[in-house]
């Protein structure tokens, strides 16, 4: 009888050990749930309307002339040159997060090229809107009907005769908060 | 003869989780705040590392733009008066519309992620984080859950 319960409580400390173990490791041991979230907004992207296209245009042989264009379109010019074709405006729009404002700023001048010859694209003050905002709001005011590109165009005397092209970049940031 | 069901098993068994129960009692998370990184605006669709501080401060070194206001996470941490409790937290995901971005590399208000318990064995928890947002990244509200670990030291 004493042999026996002798025995059984040898057994009983094999049998505990391993289980006292992992339960203090289990008791030790907390977690908890931290909740996280985030809320993206949409991407900016410009989108080309049309171009800015100041037309034919037969340059002054002896002076240089600028060519001016309107926000309506409208050509007009400072010298002799003669304006075969009535211009366009160039528009664009900008998408993103509805309701946000952004702030647009463009290159202050742009060069045409037609192989080797150049000419200087400047755009007019405020080239943004008939009223020059430099800024715009997402789905209220930034599309195409509201993001104009207009300004200068420097022909030179005797400007060599070819289509003239060249790129001209708008950036577009969201305002702060 | 195997009498491992016997009475003095399981009074050692007794005898010895008590101890224990007694000088380890659960830790406990409350929530005061969760981390939310609010609105954040991408100037473009390329992706980038936001970062989140525990004085609720968020900064990037690419193009977003941050609106509304961000709050850290601010949690009250239960346990013993006095002891020494570590926190550790496991990167998550977080989950919405668009492919699921990373939430990693935790910051607490913590020195070494280690707070003594106050009398009333508690310590308040300021979470901080950086999100990964992914380039071309949906539009959307984005949640997820983080698990903290907690434990005596």
């Amino acid at each position: 009888m004493t042999n026996n319960s002798g025995r059984t409580f040898l057994m009983g400390q094999f049998f505990l050990f391993p289980f006292l173990l992992s339960l203090a490791g289990s008791v030790l041991a907390y977690t908890g749930t931290v909740t996280v979230s985030a809320d993206i907004g949409s991407a900016l992207s410009i989108s080309q309307g049309t171009a800015v296209d100041f037309g034919v245009i037969v340059p002054d042989t002896s002076t240089t002339t600028t060519i001016t264009m309107a926000a309506s379109g409208a050509l007009g010019q400072t010298g002799t040159a003669v304006i075969e074709s009535a211009g366009t405006v160039g528009t664009f729009s900008i998408t993103g997060t509805t309701g946000k404002v952004v702030a647009i700023s463009y290159a202050s001048s742009a060069t045409l090229s037609s192989g080797a010859n150049t000419m200087t694209f400047t755009p007019a003050d405020g080239l943004v809107g008939a009223t020059g905002q430099a800024s715009c709001t997402i789905d209220t005011n930034c599309g195409t009907s509201d993001l104009k590109i207009y300004g200068n165009l420097a022909v030179g005397a005797g400007q060599a005769t070819g289509a003239y092209s060249g790129t001209f970049t708008i950036t577009a940031v969201y305002n702060d908060a | 003869m195997l009498n491992l069901y016997g009475y003095r098993a399981w009074l050692l068994l007794l005898l010895t989780a008590m101890p224990l129960s007694l000088w380890a009692i659960d830790i406990t998370l409350t929530q005061n705040s969760s981390v939310n990184f609010a609105q954040i605006l991408p100037n473009t669709q390329a992706g980038g590392t936001i970062n989140l501080t525990t004085s609720s401060q968020r900064s990037s070194a690419a193009a977003y733009v941050f609106s509304n206001t961000a709050t850290v996470g601010n949690y009250t941490v239960h346990g013993d008066a006095n002891a020494l409790v570590e926190v550790s937290f496991e990167n998550s995901t977080l989950t919405g519309p668009g492919n699921a971005m990373s939430v990693q590399s935790f910051t607490t208000n913590w020195s070494n992620n280690q707070c003594t318990l106050n009398a009333s064995g508690e310590c308040t928890l300021l979470i901080g984080a950086n999100l990964i947002v992914n380039a071309n990244q949906v539009a959307g509200t984005y949640t997820g859950n983080v698990t903290a670990t907690l434990n005596y030291v």
